[in-house]
């Protein structure tokens, strides 16, 4: 039997001994970095991050199946690669960037442009695309030195912080693929999560707005709710009402949104671009319990309409005005709407001077009845 | 006067074959009966030839013939003139009576092994159905057969195999529903069979395989007696050998080898998930070190951060890549399963203790191996357990180590080339004529749905694939 298969035994053990991945380390011979910070200082890039701890100290006893902490990382240099050198002079595995949760750019760095370190992100292989990034308020380095007790490290906390608001669909949760796919469509701003530390525990702190991969500024978190209605995938806020009747009282209801359009048109050399919002609003409860009309409901749809209305125009007039540009993405909209108008126009230009219409209708549901056949309703 | 029996008989004296001679005289002439002690019922001998001779031979003078048909009490006698047979027959267990005056003998039917009696299944063991498992006696485990299906059309074929050892073999089968061309084919292979010996129906099986160096069974074994009659009305075909336990089965093909009778006495839904359930383990069994291995040293990014972690942390003190450490584990876990079963019974828990304790906790412990690696080789053992018929699950256990060699070399990339080897050597495969995949190759739906619901309710065709003469269950 050998001597009928000779030949392709000898080939089949030949390409294995020739194509083998005889150089692959296992997982726990690489330096697994779980958090990466990049800063500009001094003229030149700094590295930090935080790198899993695998073994344990001698002083720790027992077996530890969790990563038992981070170790803190720390290189510099004139660029990208040197600083990258002198990381591989000081550590003794092979950097492995797979289980990177999150990129913070220190503000420094994101002033001057991310986009260098995002082509290194979208070119290097072993970085996931679904990455995190956020502009951090104080660098990076100062981050890492918080001691997080929530969660297992700083890139974890920040990370599952964002992902738990983007899931409530309170903040957004820009992976790295998306933003190079907006930095690809050129002409277009961005938003990345803006964070920073107060009273010394780390804190999603608004947007940070960028432009031209630039931070151009940022929105406080109070103010971003005229960005998630257009942006946020399932945007679920809460808007907080004062009665019709009892000033004193206030009402707390749900947003969702139903149904989002955004419409474009060019008329007289003018970009129009129309937002129809249609809100769903669940009334939670009443600071002071009271009977609720008919005509109160109608009312209070009515002040909703009009709180988001100004929420998003407001926002709308920042992005034009103050850091005059598109983070909107409605560029996407006009370009695929009318492609020919596109081709000749500047959309930085048109966007600055283009009418913005928003009209929002909102229809409360689920008035927290308890009991539906009262007499008194609500 | 001297015939030619009567040189026989002194032949066999002079020679130590063991034949005991009992020599009678009555009116006429002298009666010997020739037998071997230990194959015989004494009691048998005694009460239903010995005495009825003597009674009516001292007063009557007696023919052959006569003694043959009005005085011994034997049911199943037979007269033949040809000397030379002698010994075959004394050799079988019957007995043989003979007058020095007569040119005939009369063979007797006085066999009488010692023999255990129906017990419970040892390796086909079950939850629910019937316990009288096969045992080594040849006519018990053809009764066991016989009273579970009285279609006069149930065909039993003997054949002796074994050129010494003489073994009785039958072959089971049910004439107008199994598919005449498979019978044909096994009884061909067995009358093919030239062999010296046969203790087991292991010998049988492996003459049944198209090729010595096929990996996978194509014989299903059974111990139980409702399993077999349950194929045999199937349309299959049954071999029964003397002295095993384990009848033969065939055509098999290979998802059946993961379907238990239990499946179609219990509720549907029950059936469908114990089923799900033991080809996601077969499939566990195989793949699940070198899953590992690919993930450790190969493509940690297919994981979540958090996962990738708690492996890396696992194995943070291990000296050995993880192919070693998955090739040593799992050699170590092949070791203990064989010493479990080649251990008598009063010391086997000794095995358990040993592996657990020494095997998993102290090499944890000592940071040879990672605790996630004995998690997985504690699995894919016990997944391996899962599996009805051992027999599939043999293949399963060598190819465990091809799938970690692959995977260790080729990462992933050798995990599918691995799986599509082994794809293609099953579906190569027949097994007296059906696919071995049948029925998901050649496709067949309503035979599918059948496998996967085994419920006799839905089942109303036999299934297609074993092309049986009866198509019509119900």
């Amino acid at each position: 039997m050998i001597k009928k298969f000779d030949k392709l035994l000898i080939i089949c053990i030949l390409s294995v001994l020739l194509t083998g991945c005889w150089d692959s380390e296992d997982i726990n011979k690489k330096s697994i970095t779980i958090t990466l910070g990049v800063d500009y200082v001094n003229d030149g890039i700094e590295f930090s991050g935080e790198l899993a701890k695998l073994r344990s100290s001698p002083s720790e006893s027992g077996e530890k199946n969790q990563a038992s902490g981070v170790y803190q990382l720390l290189s510099y240099g004139k660029n990208f690669e040197e600083s990258r050198r002198h990381y591989d002079s000081i550590n003794p595995y092979p950097v492995f960037l797979g289980a990177t949760r999150v990129v913070i750019f220190g503000q420094n760095y994101a002033k001057e442009g991310i986009e260098p370190y995002l082509n290194r992100i979208d070119h290097l292989y072993d970085y996931r695309k679904t990455l995190l990034s956020v502009v951090s308020r104080e660098t990076p380095t100062e981050l890492f030195k918080i001691k997080v007790e929530k969660d297992i490290s700083v890139g974890f906390l920040i990370d599952d912080i964002m992902q738990n608001l983007e899931m409530r669909g309170e903040a957004l949760y820009p992976q790295i693929g998306e933003i190079l796919s907006d930095i690809a469509l050129g002409h277009v701003g961005y938003v990345l999560p803006y964070i920073g530390i107060e009273r010394g525990s780390i804190k999603y702190l608004g947007m940070a707005v960028m432009k031209d991969s630039k931070l151009e500024g940022t929105i406080d978190l109070e103010n971003t709710h005229g960005v998630l209605y257009i942006l946020a995938q399932n945007p679920t806020l809460v808007e907080v009402i004062p009665s019709t009747k009892n000033e004193k009282n206030q009402i707390s209801f749900t947003t969702f949104i139903k149904k989002r359009k955004i419409k474009t048109d060019y008329i007289d050399e003018k970009v129009i671009i129309n937002i129809d919002l249609d809100l769903k609003a669940q009334l939670r409860y009443q600071y002071y319990p009271e009977p609720v009309e008919d005509e109160d409901i109608k009312k209070l749809e009515d002040m909703i309409s009009k709180k988001v209305e100004n929420d998003i125009v407001s926002t709308m007039k920042k992005a034009k005005n103050e850091f005059e540009c598109d983070f909107f993405d409605f560029v996407r909209y006009f370009r695929a709407e009318h492609p020919e108008i596109y081709k000749k126009i500047k959309w930085e230009d048109q966007f600055t001077r283009a009418d913005i219409n928003v009209n929002v209708k909102t229809k409360v549901i689920n008035r927290s009845l308890e009991d539906p056949n009262a007499k008194k309703k609500y | 006067m001297k015939n030619k029996f009567i040189d026989k008989i002194e032949e066999f004296s002079k020679e130590s074959l063991g034949i005991s001679i009992r020599k009678m005289s009555i009116a006429n002439t002298e009666v010997f009966i020739l037998y071997i002690g230990q194959l015989t019922d004494k009691d048998s001998l005694s009460n239903n030839i010995i005495k009825p001779i003597l009674q009516n031979g001292m007063n009557n003078i007696l023919t052959i013939e006569q003694i043959a048909t009005s005085v011994i009490y034997v049911d199943d006698i037979s007269i033949y003139d040809d000397e030379n047979k002698m010994i075959d027959y004394i050799l079988e267990g019957k007995s043989i009576i003979l007058m020095s005056n007569a040119c005939k003998y009369i063979v007797a039917n006085t066999l009488k092994v010692e023999k255990r009696g129906v017990q419970s299944p040892e390796i086909d063991t079950t939850l629910r159905g019937p316990k009288d498992s096969f045992t080594e006696n040849f006519d018990d485990n053809l009764s066991l057969i016989r009273y579970r299906i009285k279609d006069p059309a149930l065909r039993i074929d003997h054949f002796t195999i074994g050129k010494r050892s003489r073994t009785s073999v039958a072959l089971i089968y049910i004439k107008d529903i199994a598919n005449e061309k498979c019978v044909n084919e096994v009884k061909r292979r067995l009358e093919d069979i030239d062999i010296d010996g046969v203790f087991e129906s292991g010998y049988i099986q492996k003459f049944m395989l198209n090729n010595t160096f096929d990996l996978f069974p194509q014989v299903g074994i059974m111990e139980r007696s409702d399993t077999a009659c349950a194929n045999i009305i199937e349309g299959k075909v049954i071999i029964v050998v003397e002295g095993s336990n384990l009848a033969l089965v065939m055509p098999k093909t290979f998802i059946e080898f993961l379907d238990v009778d239990d499946d179609h006495y219990d509720n549907i839904y029950l059936g469908m998930f114990s089923k799900l359930l033991r080809i996601t383990a077969l499939i566990i069994s195989l793949t699940l070190a070198s899953l590992y291995v690919a993930v450790v040293s190969f493509h940690t990014d297919i994981l979540p951060s958090q996962y990738i972690l708690a492996i890396a942390t696992s194995r943070g003190t291990v000296p050995f890549n993880s192919v070693v450490e998955a090739m040593l584990m799992e050699f170590v876990a092949e070791i203990l399963r064989e010493a479990s079963i080649r251990l008598p019974k009063q010391i086997g828990p000794a095995i358990g203790i040993v592996g657990a304790i020494v095997i998993g906790q102290a090499a944890v412990a000592a940071g040879l191996v990672s605790p996630l690696m004995v998690i997985m080789v504690s699995l894919s053992v016990m997944c391996s357990f899962v599996s009805p018929d051992y027999t599939i699950v043999n293949p399963i256990r060598i190819l465990k180590f091809f799938m970690i060699a692959m995977t260790g070399t080729l990462g992933l990339f050798g995990f599918v080339i691995g799986l599509t080897f082994i794809a293609i050597n099953i579906c190569s495969m027949t097994s007296f004529g059906v696919s071995y995949v049948a029925p998901l190759s050649p496709f067949n739906f309503v035979d599918l749905k059948n496998y996967i619901f085994s419920d006799i309710t839905l089942s109303k065709k036999r299934p297609k694939f074993l092309n049986t003469r009866d198509k019509t269950r119900q």
